[in-house]
């Protein structure tokens, strides 16, 4: 396989069956290779494709029928050369291009091209004729907005692209790209506005995904972790999206666009961290109240992060901080557990994550029994049972409820990791361990750069700027929306 | 360490952050009892000399850190000595001031938690911290610079909300003349402004030389300015005598705020203040020590430095005192003649001098 990517190039043979027995062999004689033989003059013609992944109508109409009729319409021509002119003024396909190099045949007929070769002619004629089953434009269904475009990417390149560029009707969109993953050879496509999209970045990005070394590119993710900046993080370095109209407005901040075929998921960079809370509705909403939600879905990743860690310092540690009567209530709730209160808190949130695993995996009609095996036998049994307080269960469904806020699920996985950390370091050492260890993550996130540009910006370092749209929105009129979060301050690594 | 990216702001935040300290939980100028006020508000003044001091050696070798220029303007013999005390004393004061914290948090949260383990979780996160550089140090402390003002808030109209302030406390004013001020400004003025001395080691390695100037004037006077604010409110929570006897009068007046019957005991509250404030000014005394060493032997990889100034810094902290009583006896009575004045004005001063007349000098010789 690694052969053919050497750049040294294999000729085409000059006889048509020499090079269809040629490619049976290399496609291991697979059955869904069509070869469709034809004389024009006195010539052989074999038109070649693989089935399913290229136009069938289209082939038929504008390529077999026009050489037929060519055949029947002209009955000699000089030379190959020729009939090869002649083809390309007949055929009605949007794209027509010439290759000599075997390995290029090889590469364009997997890609759904179709392939004609003429007998005595060096070169193969390759028609543009892709056509890629995809599923129809849906709603998104991980990021859902009440109010706003309903719209979502497929797993089709082409579409999605057609999604972006109808939003963004400008010449200064740029498209680039390249195909990625030595064996699977994925369609990864490659958007930013020139002239608002820092250029260092651009180029970063592009020798980045040109350098990545892998075989296979099956989702986002794969090209994610290739080329991310830090390797040791917890925190999502690139945003992923399903919704055109999140990615079209961080294209137009300076963004890039990474759109990988065979996802609905396209990757956003740079990313800072503050746009992990900000919901696409944030800007079709009243700016007073979508200021509120943000704030209030930082709130929510902020309990879901440290409600279990500080209600365990509060009963092991810090029992005095407690008002006396809640203290009461609280301890003769406890009366009854057998279990340290660290137990107890790790049993119940390891419970909600199996919940949740369960949640995704299970098949769509068994739902409503997990939710009353869940909510009824975990929750209300089990405190009824004696094994947790009710307390604990409350904090856990809290901080689960919470992380149900954020519009990005990249950031949710983050917490849910952080969380168990913060619950241990409390348990150790109370609210000291829990201060300690945020500011470690301080320490970490200031460390963090996605594509040299600092994570915690606007906030460090601190842009006044950039503070209209970071944890409230100002009036879109007020916001000119640029990229000043972007170009200053940018370290390519 | 020679591209570090720090704008006005983050040293603003930084220098504002780090004079904060430790010292605004302790009684600053009680001496002075009920004006003790008065001397937060002028030391701050000689604040201002001592920064224009460093800043102006700084601004004869822009690229060097203090312990680097001191060989270069008293020969190499002589300026090592010098250099090496300096990375001694900065090592010192970060023990001292991680004593400070460790003492702060067993007096009023941690009663039976041994001191080794708070010093030793404190110092992993410091070693954490200084693993990454200065530059990523300033941004955590532009962040924290936000949240300890936000507490401070909080804390500061809870006093008022609740009633505590009794401005009768504060009179008479100067019922004893200016010699109890007088007599308290020296300790004021070394400790926090004396150890403004650290950011001559850090200033080098700042991008924007520009607004350095203004930027830590600016923010010594803010420091002041809150300082006399932050006693002025402890007088009138607690009273000159209560602020006199108790060790941590910050915590004690915060501990008075009752709001009904719910909001109490908020002086675990303070502790946040506590851990954020030590941690920065330990940092910056952590940062000195390493950047001090690695210059003066020439040290190229500084894990290896941050880790042992580390181990000795957490060590030291435990062993510098048999107590607290001991631990503050030494503080006010013999390291404010013994290390701050000599190491953060003699020196200087002379250095300055020294620099000063080399240049008239060669002037003269030209």
């Amino acid at each position: 396989m690694s052969g053919r990517n050497q750049n040294h190039l294999i000729p085409l043979s000059e006889n048509v069956e020499e090079n269809i027995k040629r490619l049976e062999i290399e496609l291991g004689n697979s059955d869904d290779l069509s070869i469709r033989r034809l004389k024009v003059s006195t010539k052989n013609v074999a038109i070649l494709h693989i089935e399913g992944i290229v136009d069938e109508h289209s082939i038929n109409e504008n390529v077999i029928s026009p050489i037929i009729q060519l055949h029947k319409e002209t009955p000699s021509f000089k030379t190959e050369n020729d009939i090869a002119d002649k083809m390309v003024q007949i055929i009605s396909v949007p794209s027509i291009q010439f290759i000599l190099d075997w390995s290029e045949l090889l590469d364009s007929i997997l890609a759904g091209n179709t392939v004609i070769l003429i007998e005595d002619y060096s070169k193969a004629l390759i028609l543009g004729t892709k056509k890629i089953q995809s599923r129809s434009i849906t709603e998104p269904t991980t990021q859902t907005v009440i109010k706003g475009p309903k719209d979502s990417f497929t797993e089709n390149i082409s579409t999605n692209i057609s999604l972006v560029r109808s939003r963004i009707q400008n010449a200064k969109l740029r498209l680039k790209t390249t195909k990625v993953g030595s064996v699977t050879k994925t369609d990864v496509g490659f958007m930013y506005i020139e002239g608002i999209a820092d250029h260092n970045i651009v180029m970063e990005v592009m020798s980045r995904i040109n350098k990545i070394k892998i075989d296979s590119i099956l989702e986002a993710n794969y090209i994610e972790e290739a080329i991310r900046d830090n390797r040791k993080t917890l925190f999502p370095l690139m945003q992923s999206s399903e919704r055109p109209d999140i990615v079209a407005a961080n294209l137009l901040e300076g963004k890039i666009a990474i759109i990988i075929q065979g996802t609905p998921f396209v990757l956003i960079l740079p990313v800072l961290l503050i746009q992990f809370f900000q919901s696409p509705e944030d800007y079709y909403e009243n700016n007073v109240f979508s200021s509120f939600l943000r704030l209030i879905r930082i709130g929510s990743f902020l309990l879901n992060m440290y409600a279990s860690a500080i209600y365990l310092a509060l009963i092991t540690h810090h029992q005095g901080l407690i008002p006396t009567t809640l203290m009461v209530t609280l301890m003769a709730q406890r009366e009854r557990v057998p279990f340290p209160v660290i137990i107890e808190l790790l049993l119940m949130e390891l419970a909600f994550e199996v919940l949740r695993e369960a949640g995704v995996r299970m098949p769509r009609a068994i739902g409503p029994a997990v939710s009353i095996v869940g909510a009824l036998i975990l929750g209300q049994a089990a405190v009824e049972a004696g094994f947790v307080s009710a307390a604990i269960v409350i904090i856990v469904a809290t901080s689960a409820i919470n992380s149900f806020t954020l519009p990005n699920t990249n950031i949710v996985n983050t917490a849910r990791g952080l969380r168990f950390l913060l619950i241990f370091s409390s348990a150790f050492i109370g609210f000291y361990g829990i201060l300690l260890l945020t500011l470690c993550i301080l320490v970490h996130l200031c460390s963090l750069r996605s594509f040299g540009v600092p994570y915690v910006a606007p906030f460090a370092p601190f842009r006044m700027g950039a503070q209209k749209d970071s944890l409230i929105r100002f009036p879109i009129t007020s916001l000119n929306m640029t990229h000043s979060n972007i170009q200053k301050d940018t370290k390519t690594k | 360490m020679s591209n570090e990216r720090i704008d006005g702001y983050q040293l603003f935040c930084l220098i504002v952050l780090f004079l904060f300290g430790t010292t605004i939980f302790l009684d600053i100028g009680s001496g002075a009892k009920q004006d003790a006020w008065i001397v937060t508000l002028i030391s701050p003044l000689a604040g201002l000399i001592l920064f224009t001091i460093y800043f102006q050696l700084h601004k004869k070798f822009p690229t060097l850190p203090l312990t680097e220029y001191v060989r270069k303007i008293w020969g190499n013999f002589l300026g090592s000595i010098i250099s090496y005390f300096y990375i001694i004393y900065f090592i010192y004061i970060a023990s001292r001031v991680l004593r400070d914290i460790e003492e702060i948090l067993i007096n009023s949260a941690y009663f039976k938690t041994s001191i080794t383990v708070i010093g030793i979780c404190m110092m992993f996160t410091l070693i954490y911290t200084v693993n990454f550089g200065f530059e990523v140090f300033a941004r955590v402390a532009s962040i924290c610079f936000f949240l300890i003002g936000l507490t401070i808030l909080i804390i500061n109209i809870m006093f008022i909300i609740t009633e505590l302030i009794h401005i009768e406390n504060i009179r008479p004013i100067l019922a004893e003349g200016w010699k109890p001020i007088v007599k308290e400004l020296p300790l004021n003025i070394t400790v926090p402004y004396g150890e403004l001395i650290t950011f001559s080691m850090i200033l080098p390695y700042l991008n924007k030389q520009t607004k350095i100037f203004k930027t830590g004037m600016m923010a010594v006077l803010f420091a002041g300015l809150y300082f006399t604010l932050n006693i002025l409110l402890l007088i009138c929570v607690l009273g000159t005598d209560v602020l006199a006897r108790s060790s941590f009068p910050a915590l004690k007046a915060a501990s008075f705020i009752d709001i009904a019957g719910f909001i109490q005991r908020l002086d675990s509250f303070v502790i946040i203040l506590v851990v954020f404030l030590g941690f920065i000014k330990v940092s910056m005394f952590f940062f000195c020590a390493v950047i001090g060493m690695n210059t003066l032997f020439k040290i190229k990889s500084s894990a290896l430095t941050t880790y042992s100034i580390g181990g000795i810094i957490f060590l030291s902290s435990i062993m510098i005192a048999p107590s607290y009583q001991k631990h503050l006896d030494e503080g006010l009575e013999i390291v404010p003649y013994m290390l701050h004045i000599p190491l953060q004005i003699v020196v200087p001063l002379l250095l300055l001098l020294t620099v000063l007349i080399k240049g008239k000098i060669k002037n003269v010789m030209n």
